[in-house]
């Protein structure tokens, strides 16, 4: 190691250069919100992209196709087929068989990040139903800055509405290209199983 | 019948609501584009500009302000059927007609104003190039499960509307990498165990750790022998 870094400059620098390199591969974006004139961070990912990586890379994958057999009954919910068969039957009869809907819950409570003493942010995640249930994962795809309360007359309605400000744009940021997708389609490439058109759903926020 | 008029950016395909917004992106998204064929926009839903007077037109003429500069390079090889008088007019007639000034747009949208010509020019000067796709009469919007069925007078969905306000705010046009230029030079960390060993120290201290505590690190590991079981090379 000392070969390698002389000085200790040189192992954080090292550390630092790794650290940018995941945040490329991981596709992290920030942008600037301005909220009642005050400035908030909000680093996020395509979720798009996010979706698309993990679905093409997920080792099982449910499709829900007519063929489908062996899905789990806790993907097969009740109130999942009710919600989406229209959508099912519209998106089959437009595009063909090879195309498929696929719900995404959405999540941002109360789970906040780690909180190294300048910023602290709620996590904005998602998870993909189609994939096998026994592992499930959790997709990060944004960190939504938390909006203090400042002092004085009507700063708690102030500070309300800027969080709701701050939630609707940082979730629209971050799913603008999920929108297009869940209402043109998107291609995927599943390798053996060749070529799908998938149309992104939104079913639940909490 | 209430029909839902749609500006298609030619390079993209992406849709928007108002002829601004989608002059804003074609600016800001396809910068690369050559000027001459950058605003092409693609107006699905009117006949023509006969049907209507661009919203900017109104705004444009209330606000007073005027472009200096309609180049007047522009326009070459577009295809479909333009205009006569060149096919940069744009926009709905009935959106400003109703008043749709509650819609927020950007400040480089807003600049989207009439030239000398009487042409609809965007911010950096370039006129708009649109063509015309009417539908035919009973036609239901094209975009499949998009559409709320409640359709204000405006014309526009109340899902669309949304989405203009919140694209008018600019987020994602602002949004960059967050890593630097530095992440594509090769490091010294050329070995697997100074990649694991920086792996393992970037994903237990993420940024939480000033760079006095990731020195501290460096100083921690060089200080302790290393045992058996690791193999520095």
């Amino acid at each position: 190691m000392k070969d390698a870094f002389k000085t200790p400059r040189g192992f954080v620098d090292a550390v630092f250069q790794e650290w940018q390199r995941l945040v490329h591969l991981a596709g992290c974006m920030e942008t600037l919100f301005t909220v009642f004139n005050r400035k908030y961070l909000f680093m996020y990912r395509d979720g798009l992209h996010v979706i698309l990586r993990a679905f093409c890379s997920a080792p099982k994958q449910y499709l829900f196709t007519p063929a489908a057999v062996g899905v789990p009954a806790s993907l097969e919910g009740p109130s999942r087929r009710a919600a989406f068969e229209l959508y099912k039957t519209e998106v089959r009869r437009a595009h063909g068989d090879r195309a498929f809907v696929r719900p995404f819950p959405l999540y941002s409570d109360c789970l906040v990040l780690p909180n190294s003493g300048s910023y602290s942010a709620h996590a904005l995640r998602l998870r993909l139903d189609c994939l096998d249930p026994e592992k499930p994962v959790w997709h990060y795809i944004g960190a939504i800055l938390h909006v203090f309360t400042d002092l004085g007359p009507g700063a708690g309605d102030k500070a309300t509405a800027a969080r709701r400000e701050v939630l609707q744009r940082a979730i629209y940021t971050a799913l603008r290209d999920v929108v297009d997708a869940s209402i043109d389609g998107v291609d995927g490439d599943l390798g053996a199983d060749g070529k799908w058109m998938a149309f992104f759903r939104l079913v639940c926020y909490s | 019948m209430d029909m839902t008029v749609t500006y298609i950016c030619r390079h993209c395909e992406r849709e928007f609501s108002r002829v601004q917004l989608c002059l804003k992106h074609s600016r800001s998204s396809h910068a690369e584009v050559s000027p001459a064929y950058r605003t092409r926009v693609l107006c699905d839903g009117l006949t023509g500009p006969d049907q209507g007077f661009p919203e900017t037109l109104v705004a444009g003429a209330a606000m007073g302000r005027r472009s200096s500069s309609a180049s007047a390079d522009v326009g070459g090889g577009a295809g479909g059927h333009q205009h006569a008088e060149g096919g940069m007019h744009g926009g709905c007639g009935r959106a400003a007609a109703s008043g749709r000034a509650d819609a927020v747009l950007g400040e480089d949208a807003s600049r989207a104003v009439v030239g000398e010509s009487g042409l609809l020019v965007a911010a950096d000067g370039v006129p708009a190039q649109v063509e015309y796709a009417p539908r035919a009469a009973g036609t239901d919007n094209d975009v499949l499960m998009c559409a709320a069925s409640d359709q204000d007078v405006a014309g526009g969905s109340i899902g669309s509307r949304v989405r203009t306000l919140l694209e008018s705010f600019g987020d994602a046009a602002r949004g960059k990498a967050m890593h630097g230029r530095s992440c594509f030079r090769s490091g010294n960390s050329n070995t697997p165990f100074l990649r694991q060993l920086l792996r393992d120290v970037v994903v237990s201290t993420c940024t939480g750790l000033s760079r006095t505590a990731t020195a501290d690190i460096y100083h921690l590991v060089t200080s302790t022998p290393l045992g058996d079981s690791v193999d520095p090379t």
